[in-house]
C-alpha cells in the first residue's frame, strides 16, 4: 500500500483511542447534568440541616487550602533542594525514589495512616487538621515533581549570571530560577489541589463527619465536604440518583474550575517567559 | 589542507614570476644594445610598460587578498613583499628600456663611446646575474640567496664607483661622457632594486628587516 | 606577593582537571592592567575553562579540580581566606549568549549593587544611570527603564548584561566570546566599548574570531589543547608570530 494511505490508516488507529477517551469524558458529564435539575442557588447556600450542602462546599474549600498551604511552601522547598542542592548519589536517588513511592500510595492505605498517626497518635481526632495533614500527604509529590519541573525549564544562565555577579547560592536561586519558575509552582499547586479535590478514601476517617453543626469554628472540629457525602448519600442514605448527580456535578465543577484556572494562569504567565519559545 | 586564500596566493605568485621573467630579458636585452649596439629600444620599451601594467595588476590582486581574508602572519607578509617586488621590477623594466633610450635618442655607435680601459661586460653580467637570483630567491623563499645579493652588491658599488674616477681621468667628448654615466647609472640602480627584492624575501620569511645594501 | 607595575592578573602553574579529563595543563602568563588580552584558540582547547578559573566558576561544575596560583593584586584568589562572593563582585563576567534577568531594565543592572547592599535609592538610580553610561547604552533605554530586559535587540541585551556587570565597580572584565550571537553591526558596538573599557578596567576576552582577537586585543595568548603557546603583544603575534603552530592556526591551516 502506498505512503499516504498508511499514514492515514496509522492516524485512524492513534485517533480512535484519543476518541473513545472523549466519549466517555462526554458519556461522563452527560450522566452528571442528568442531576442538573436539583442544583439550584437555594441548594448551594442553604445548610445541610436544612437540606441545602453549603458547609460541604465550604468544607472542601478548608480542606483544600489548608492541604495546600502546607504541601506547597514544604513541596517547593523539597524541589528547591532537589534540584540545586542535592549531591549526586544514593541518598538522593532513594529520597527521589520515595518521592514516588509516595505518589502510589493507594489513597485509602493514606487515609489508614493519617488516622493512625495525625488522629490517634497526635491526638487531633477526626479533625478539619489531620484532614489538612493527610490530604497533605497526597499533594506533595504533584507539588514537588510539578515544582521541580517549573525550575528545570528555567534557563540556568539566569543563575550563572547571578552567581557570576557575587550571589551566593541560595540569592542566586531565589531571586532568579525560583521567582522566574513562580507561575509553574503555582499551577502545579493549583493542580495538587485539583486532584485532592475528590478524595474520599483519604478524608473518610480522618477528617469527615456526615453532618455536624454549622462550619468547624476551629482546626480540631471535623468538617463536611462534598465528596464524603457522596459516599454518604450513595451507600447509606440511598438518596435518589438525580440527587446524587447533582451534586457530584457540583463537585465536578469545583474541580474542574480549578483545572482551567490553572491552564488560563499558565497560559498568561507563558508570556513573561520567553525562554520557552 | 588548501585554504580560501591560497588560490589568490597562487595567482599572485605567477603574475611575479612573469614579470621576473620580462625583468630579466629586458635587461639582458639592453645590455646588448650597450654591448654589441643592437637596435632593442623597441622590444625593451614594450617589455617595460608590460611591466607597468603587471605591477598594477599585481597591487590590485593584492588588495583584493587582504580585503577578502584578511591575511596574518606568512601570507601577509608574502602580500606586502610581493607589492614591493613587483614595484622593484617594473623599476628595473624602466632603467632598462631608459639604457636602450639612451642609446638610441644620443645615437651612440658602438666604437664611439667604448670604455677605455674598463671591462663593462663584468659589471653587466654581474648585475643579470643579480636580477636572476633576486627572482630565485623570490620563488623558491630563499634567505641564503637573498644575502648572497649583498656580497654582489659590493661588487657592483666598487665598479660603479670606480667607472666615475676613471671617467674623470679620461678625456672623451660630452655625449660620451653622458651616455656612458647613464649607463652606468642606471646599471647601478637595477642593482639596487634587486637588493630590495632581496630584502623583502628575508622579510616574508623571516618577518625581519634588514639592508642588503 | 607578585606585583609588578602593570601587571593585573598573576597566573602560575595553573593546571585544572574535570574528573580525569586535564583541561589546563601548566597555565603561567601575566595579564596587564587597563588592557585587552585575547584568548584564542581552537575548539576545546581550555579558554572557556581558562577565564573561568580566573572568577572562580569553575568551581560550580562537577568533577573541577584546579591547583596553582591566580594573583590578582597580590593575593592568590585560590587561598582559603578568600571571600569568594567579593571576588566575584572585582571581577565581573559577560557570557556568550546575553542572558539578563527575567526582570526590568532598571532592575537587572540593580541586581549587582543591591545583593552587595551598595546602594539604595537614589545612589542606585546613579549607579544604573552610571553603568548604563559606561555600557553604552544610556541614550537607548533611558525613558524605558522599567521595561521588560527582553524587549532589547539581542546586541542590546548583551550592553546590558556589560552594565549589569559594571555596576558593582569591577577591576577585571571577563567576557566569553560575547559577540558570537550578535549581527556585524551589534558586534562592532561591543568592540569599540571593549577598547573603551580598556581605559578603566582590565579586560580579557575569549574569542575563536581570529579577526576579532586582532581587532580588538593589545594582547593575545594562544591555547592550545590546554597549553599556553604563545603570548605576546598582538601586532608581533599576527605579523610574525614565535611559534610554528600559532602561525599554522592563525593563517587557518589546522585541520
Amino acid at each position: 500500500m502506498n505512503g499516504i494511505v498508511k499514514e492515514r490508516l496509522i492516524f485512524a488507529t492513534l485517533g480512535i483511542p484519543m476518541l473513545f477517551c472523549l466519549l466517555a469524558f462526554i458519556w461522563i458529564v452527560g450522566t452528571l447534568l442528568t442531576g442538573i435539575g436539583t442544583v439550584n442557588w437555594k441548594l448551594l447556600t442553604t445548610s445541610v440541616l436544612k437540606g441545602g450542602i453549603f458547609e460541604m462546599i465550604i468544607g472542601t474549600m478548608y480542606l483544600l487550602l489548608g492541604a495546600a498551604g502546607i504541601a506547597g511552601p514544604i513541596g517547593v522547598l523539597a524541589a528547591v533542594y532537589l534540584v540545586e542542592y542535592a549531591p549526586s548519589g544514593k541518598l538522593t536517588r532513594m529520597l527521589d525514589q520515595s518521592i514516588n513511592n509516595l505518589a502510589g500510595v493507594p489513597s485509602v492505605v493514606i487515609g489508614l495512616f493519617g488516622y493512625t498517626f495525625f488522629c490517634r497518635q497526635l491526638s487531633l481526632g477526626v479533625s478539619l487538621a489531620a484532614g489538612w495533614l493527610t490530604l497533605a500527604l497526597m499533594m506533595l509529590p504533584i507539588v514537588i515533581r510539578g515544582t521541580e519541573e517549573a525550575i528545570k525549564m528555567v534557563p540556568a544562565s539566569f543563575k550563572e549570571a547571578a552567581l557570576a555577579l557575587g550571589a551566593t547560592r541560595w540569592r542566586a536561586v531565589s531571586s532568579t530560577t525560583l521567582s522566574a519558575s513562580m507561575p509553574g509552582i503555582v499551577t502545579s499547586v493549583i493542580l495538587g489541589m485539583a486532584r485532592v479535590a475528590g478524595e474520599t478514601a483519604a478524608i473518610l476517617f480522618t477528617a469527615c463527619v456526615s453532618v455536624t453543626r454549622g462550619l468547624p469554628r476551629s482546626p480540631f472540629e471535623p468538617v463536611m465536604a462534598l465528596s464524603y457525602n457522596l459516599f454518604v448519600q450513595i451507600v447509606a442514605l440511598g438518596t435518589p440518583a438525580q440527587r446524587v448527580f447533582g451534586i457530584a456535578l457540583v463537585l465536578f465543577s469545583i474541580v474542574a474550575s480549578l483545572a482551567i484556572f490553572a491552564i488560563i494562569l499558565r497560559t498568561h504567565y507563558r508570556r513573561k517567559q520567553p525562554w520557552l519559545r | 589542507m588548501s585554504r580560501l586564500i591560497d588560490r589568490g596566493l597562487e595567482q599572485l605568485s605567477k603574475l611575479l614570476f612573469k614579470m621576473g621573467d620580462l625583468a630579466e630579458k629586458a635587461v639582458s636585452l639592453s645590455f646588448d644594445c650597450y654591448l654589441e649596439g643592437r637596435d632593442v629600444n623597441q622590444r625593451v620599451q614594450i617589455l617595460s610598460e608590460t611591466l607597468v601594467l603587471l605591477n598594477e595588476e599585481v597591487e590590485k590582486k593584492a588588495i583584493e587578498l587582504i580585503a577578502r581574508y584578511q591575511p596574518v602572519a606568512h601570507d601577509l607578509r608574502t602580500i606586502i613583499s610581493y607589492i614591493k617586488i613587483a614595484y622593484d621590477l617594473s623599476r628595473v623594466g624602466r632603467y632598462a628600456w631608459d639604457i636602450t633610450f639612451v642609446y638610441k635618442r644620443l645615437d651612440v655607435k658602438k666604437e664611439e663611446c667604448e670604455f677605455p680601459r674598463i671591462q663593462p661586460e663584468k659589471a653587466c653580467k654581474k648585475v643579470l646575474e643579480m636580477v636572476r637570483t633576486s627572482m630565485k630567491a623570490v620563488k623558491k623563499h630563499n634567505v641564503e640567496l637573498a644575502k648572497k645579493l649583498a656580497v654582489m652588491e659590493n661588487d657592483v658599488d666598487e665598479m660603479y664607483y670606480g667607472y666615475i674616477d676613471k671617467l674623470l681621468e679620461q678625456p672623451a667628448t660630452t655625449k660620451c661622457i653622458i651616455s656612458n654615466l647613464l649607463f652606468i647609472r642606471h646599471l647601478e640602480r637595477i642593482a639596487d632594486h634587486a637588493c630590495y627584492i632581496g630584502e623583502s624575501v628575508v622579510y616574508l620569511t623571516k618577518g625581519e628587516r634588514i639592508s642588503l645594501r | 606577593m607578585h606585583v609588578s607595575d602593570d601587571t593585573k592578573i598573576d597566573i602560575q602553574n595553573l593546571n585544572v582537571w574535570f574528573f580525569d579529563n586535564h583541561v589546563l595543563n601548566d597555565i603561567s602568563l601575566k595579564i596587564k592592567q587597563n588592557a585587552v588580552t585575547a584568548i584564542m584558540g581552537p575548539s576545546g582547547c581550555g579558554k572557556t575553562t581558562f577565564i573561568r578559573a580566573i572568577n572562580r566558576m569553575n568551581e560550580l561544575i562537577r568533577g573541577n579540580k584546579t591547583t596553582g596560583e591566580v594573583y590578582i593584586n597580590g593575593h592568590n584568589i585560590y587561598d582559603e581566606d578568600i571571600d569568594l562572593y567579593e571576588l566575584r563582585r572585582r571581577v565581573g563576567m559577560v557570557f556568550q549568549k546575553p542572558n539578563p534577568f527575567p526582570k526590568s531594565i532598571y532592575d537587572n543592572v540593580a541586581f549587582g549593587p543591591k545583593i552587595h547592599k551598595m546602594a539604595k535609592g537614589k545612589e542606585l538610580d546613579k549607579i544604573v544611570e552610571r553603568s548604563l553610561k559606561e555600557a553604552a547604552l544610556w541614550d537607548e533605554v533611558k525613558d524605558r527603564l522599567h521595561e521588560s530586559a527582553f524587549s532589547l535587540s539581542g546586541g542590546q541585551q548583551q550592553r546590558l548584561c556589560i552594565a549589569r556587570a559594571l555596576a558593582v565597580k569591577p577591576e577585571i572584565i571577563l567576557m566569553d566570546e560575547p559577540c558570537s550571537a550578535l549581527d556585524p553591526t551589534a558586534t562592532a558596538k561591543i568592540e569599540t566599548l571593549m577598547r573603551k573599557l580598556s581605559d578603566n578596567y582590565t579586560v580579557v576576552i575569549v574569542t575563536h574570531n581570529l579577526q576579532q582577537a586582532a581587532r580588538v586585543s593589545d594582547f593575545t595568548a594562544f591555547l592550545y589543547m590546554g597549553k599556553l603557546v604563545e603570548y605576546g603583544d598582538t601586532e608581533s603575534v599576527f605579523e610574525n608570530p614565535q611559534s610554528k603552530l600559532t602561525e599554522k592556526y592563525i593563517m587557518g591551516k589546522f585541520g
